[in-house]
């Protein structure tokens, strides 16, 4: 090693120093008149999608929260971290949040493959954590603890019991399941399978894609010979849901088509309306909460919720808020107050925590898109 | 504090990578894009054995390794014939093959779902529990490597792989069995790389596909290449910016919506301008 | 037996996409002698400037012309990064390695610039919402758009051919793929060729994206997919060779869909590579020797 590279060396190591010796200082610090809460949402990478929206609507629970005075005389701050949709940077995202910001819970992580790198951070930390968008059952299957883990997202369950109780009684027999090889979808399609049987159906075609692919052509056209009455499809990113309802539509594809909430996405249904049309699905009954939740997100941001999962998010931090304000503590405290609290929710009226940890008090009903808008077919 | 020992076990792993890379890429000039491969196989194989057949880390990490050196002996075989550039593409083509085999063989690695709950490793008796008792651990394992890398550089074997990067056919005239020093440089390093996998899959607790793309390759590859071609210090340092460097940027008030972007941004230009004014990285002593 | 017709229509239109960006891509490694990795985002680039020009600028132009000026745009933007990155390295006499890492960090920077500008969401181009409009063809349903695709990646393969014989720019390009030194010792201005063969070759892939764009919708990455498909076509067909790398396309076309229909779909990805491999073990040169 020669002078040169000793230098460069002693460059490195000592930028190294001093971010060691800045995070000391960060830890020394406390600032007690805010109340800290993380929001490690994907911000970029596959799941943008969902976590932006999220991002944005957490954000407007809390700016609402502060200008009516905030928790307990002081404001909430919260702080936003990128989880860049993976499971190693997830992590990496909300160690950073609790342990150098020291926030009191988080909202997040965003989707479910990478939750469950953060789930266990979770657990052992003692940290609160309210996913707007994860599926307990994921957690739930796979026998793994759920201590501090919440989720505000609906509860696979009940969607899909409701779902396939109105496609039986649509008189759907044989159905066809399109999904792409994201944790979510295969859950949901394995779900889905599992309960068909309890109402008289029958999934006869099972087609898996790689996460990313756009050109179902030849499978939609594997499916039409097929003929079943319906197909149910569960793709997670907004343009494996479009390319396939396009390509649906231009192929002419009879079949019913069945999907989860995650389709009741405002920004897709603007750029894509009309191809949407037709489609089926099941989400919690329509509340005045989510009506002025959108009116209130449109006067803020002047678009639509962006995602799936704004309104999830919005909840997560109403319902946090509120079991902060009864005087919780962080760690257990925090989670054990978190199960006894209940709200006025946006997305579901009676917004509280059930023993598995997911929004128990709401009903489903059937939806569908009609001339480029969301409308309930009950 | 818990933060750094985080950063620092994150940092330990890439220098694993990057050090293990670096046999390859730049001592015998091979510009291989399929690591992520290996470093998938290690994490899966420590992820399986100790989680259903109930054995121990290191058993398993010994078994990821073994796996791991067999595939890269086959890979080597078939992509020994390419040079350059159709290397290149060739070991893309195996890290796909290898993640859609983690993707869809889902009886054993249940696909996309992943796989939760990975034990930690337990020494003497004492799991550990205590990141900052993995850390220590992480930092042994890669001084082995560390160790093990600066040897093989540093002996008749590593001057002939320097050999065969430079100019391969004048060693073919003098008798090496080219394809032979490449097979075994390309075992050696998967089998490193399964190291730092296993260190992966038992720290995080839970391993997806998702980890193990062609990204992860060309962000390793991309950390030797600023560190330094054929200089392991020059690894851990590159491994240390390449970690360390996002996380301070956090602090440094981008509006996180576009703090990845621009850190992509950022990341791009260094590339190109690592390329356009030093190709040899911060440390090295070859350019590609 | 009645899926066949539709499945070959569906592999034509696949091997179209791919072909328009397998004869950039050949044209621009002939000539350099390197893989672009870049290539890709100029497709990414041709549609978002259609994107901002008929959607968020809303400016009252024909559609042709939109998708003009946004074949312009991607075809001169990969003309500056021939001018600012690739010819510097040239100069320095960078091996064809560097220029492929170098070409990485290009990919890598773009596609963030357009991550910013324009968000990651997915985006159609089509103002009119309904889809375009389809057609009955012996069984198979084909859209207006996708043979809008086939006959433009015919038109494209056909114009190449013809500048290739018949102009003296094209027996310049000619030369310069078989020898750049000698081309540059015959008198022949080898960089300005060079950098006008990255304009053609990134307009090409500008059509591409826009194409892409009208069939499904755009985003940031979208050309990091088509790209390495294309590769893999320009190898199976012959790297650097025009009607070789036209014809991998469809090969590739081919057996995608085909294979999808007898093995199951999650396999697509890796059914491409595979091939790939098996082309390089057995015939390196591609199906067209150069």
């Amino acid at each position: 090693m020669n002078i040169k590279h000793t230098r460069v060396l002693i460059v490195c190591v000592a930028v190294i120093a001093c971010v060691f010796v800045y995070y000391a200082f960060v830890d020394q610090k406390q600032i007690d008149n805010d109340i800290r809460i993380g929001g490690a949402f994907g911000l970029s990478g596959n799941c943008a999608e969902w976590g932006e929206g999220e991002k944005m609507a957490a954000q407007m629970a809390v700016d609402e929260i502060n200008a009516s005075g905030g928790v307990l005389g002081k404001q909430v701050r919260m702080i936003i971290e990128d989880t860049q949709c993976e499971n190693k940077t997830t992590v990496n995202a909300v160690m950073k949040l609790i342990h150098a910001d020291n926030v009191v819970a988080i909202i997040g992580p965003t989707w479910g493959d990478a939750y469950q790198g953060a789930s266990a951070v979770f657990n052992q930390t003692k940290t609160v954590g309210i996913s707007p968008d994860t599926a307990m059952e994921a957690l739930e299957l796979e026998n793994q603890p759920i201590d501090y883990i919440f989720s505000t997202y609906a509860p696979q369950r009940k969607e899909i019991d409701a779902l396939q109780t109105h496609a039986a009684r649509m008189g759907i027999k044989t159905v066809a399941s399109v999904w792409d090889q994201d944790s979510y979808s295969t859950m949901m399609t394995r779900l889905f399978k599992d309960a068909a049987v309890n109402h008289g159906m029958q999934v006869v075609e099972e087609h898996e894609m790689p996460t990313g692919n756009q050109d179902f052509r030849t499978t939609i056209a594997k499916i039409k010979n097929k003929n079943p009455d319906a197909i149910f499809i569960s793709f997670l990113a907004a343009h494996t849901k479009a390319s396939f309802l396009k390509q649906a539509k231009d192929l002419g594809l009879q079949s019913r088509i069945l999907s989860a909430a995650d389709i009741q996405d405002e920004s897709v249904l603007k750029s894509f309306g009309a191809l949407m049309d037709g489609v089926i699905y099941t989400y919690p009954i329509a509340t005045s909460g989510q009506k002025t939740f959108k009116e209130a997100y449109y006067a803020k941001y002047t678009t639509e919720p962006q995602g799936p999962s704004a309104v999830n998010a919005y909840d997560a931090v109403r319902i946090l808020v509120a079991a902060l304000a009864s005087g919780a503590e962080g760690g257990e405290d925090l989670r054990n107050t978190l199960l006894r609290t209940r709200i006025k929710g946006a997305f579901i009226e009676d917004l509280g925590f059930n023993e598995k940890h997911q929004v128990g008090g709401g009903t489903f009903e059937v939806k569908t898109i009609r001339d480029g808008a969301f409308v309930s077919l009950q | 504090m818990a933060y750094l020992i985080h950063l620092a076990i994150i940092s330990s792993l890439y220098a694993i990578l990057g050090i293990s890379l670096n046999l390859v890429v730049g001592y015998a000039g091979l510009l291989s894009v399929t690591h992520a491969a290996f470093y998938g196989i290690g994490a899966y194989t420590t992820a399986l054995l100790t989680l259903y057949a109930g054995w121990g880390f290191f058993t398993s990490l010994v078994c990821g390794m073994a796996i791991a050196g067999c595939a890269a002996c086959g890979i080597a075989i078939i992509s020994g014939r390419f040079k350059g550039d159709y290397y290149a593409l060739v070991s893309f083509g195996f890290n796909i093959i290898v993640f859609s085999i983690l993707l869809n063989w889902q009886t054993l690695t249940r696909g996309p779902l992943g796989i939760p709950g990975i034990p930690r490793p337990v020494v003497l008796g004492m799991p550990l529990v205590q990141n900052g008792h993995f850390l220590l651990l992480a930092l042994a394992l890669l001084g082995v490597v560390y160790m093990a890398s600066e040897w093989i550089a540093r002996s008749p074997f590593g001057r002939a792989l320097k050999g065969i990067r430079e100019d391969e056919e004048v060693l073919r005239v003098f008798g090496y069995h080219v394809a032979t020093y490449k097979t075994i440089i390309c075992s050696i390093s998967a089998m490193c790389a399964a190291v730092a996998g296993s260190l992966f899959a038992s720290y995080i607790s839970y391993i997806d596909p998702s980890t193990f793309t062609l990204n992860e390759s060309i962000f390793i590859l991309s950390i030797i290449i600023l560190g330094g071609l054929a200089n392991m210090r020059g690894s851990i340092v590159g491994a240390l910016i390449f970690v360390l460097l996002p996380e301070l940027l956090r602090f440094v008030g981008f509006p996180p919506d576009i703090a990845a972007q621009t850190r992509q941004v950022v990341y791009g230009l260094i590339l190109i301008l690592l390329m356009m004014y030093r190709p040899q990285g911060i440390m090295g002593e070859y350019a590609l | 037996m009645d899926i066949v017709p539709q499945l070959v229509v569906n592999s034509v239109i696949a091997g179209s996409l791919y072909a328009l960006i397998t004869l950039g891509f050949n044209l621009i490694y002939g000539t350099t002698k390197f893989f672009n990795l870049a290539h890709g985002v100029f497709a990414a680039c041709g549609a978002y400037t259609v994107f901002w020009l008929v959607k968020i600028a809303n400016l009252p132009l024909n559609l042709f012309v939109a998708c003009a000026i946004g074949v312009i745009c991607a075809g001169f933007l990969g003309w500056m990064l021939d001018v600012l990155v690739f010819l510097p390295l040239r100069k320095r006499k960078a091996s064809s390695m560097v220029l492929m890492v170098a070409s990485l960090g290009a990919v890598t920077a773009i596609q963030a610039v357009l991550a910013i500008l324009f968000t990651s969401q997915f985006q159609t181009l089509e103002t009119g919402g309904a889809g375009s409009y389809a057609y009955d063809v012996l069984g198979a349903i084909i859209t207006e758009t996708q043979i809008i695709i086939i006959v433009s990646s015919v038109c494209v393969v056909a114009m190449l051919g013809y500048i290739a014989r018949y102009t003296t720019f094209g027996k310049a390009v000619e030369a310069v793929r078989d020898d750049e030194e000698i081309a540059r010792m015959v008198g022949i201005n080898t960089n300005r060729i060079i950098s006008k063969v990255f304009f053609i070759g990134s307009a090409i892939a500008g059509l591409a994206g826009i194409l892409i764009g009208f069939d499904t919708g755009i985003e940031p990455i979208m050309g990091m997919n088509i790209l390495l498909k294309g590769t893999i076509a320009a190898i199976i067909g012959g790297v650097g060779s025009l009607y070789g790398g036209f014809l991998g396309a469809f090969v590739l076309g081919f057996v995608e869909n085909f294979g999808i229909w007898k093995i199951s779909g999650e396999w697509k990805d890796a059914i491409a590579f595979i091939v790939l491999i098996i082309f390089l073990l057995v015939r390196p040169q591609g199906i067209i020797k150069r």
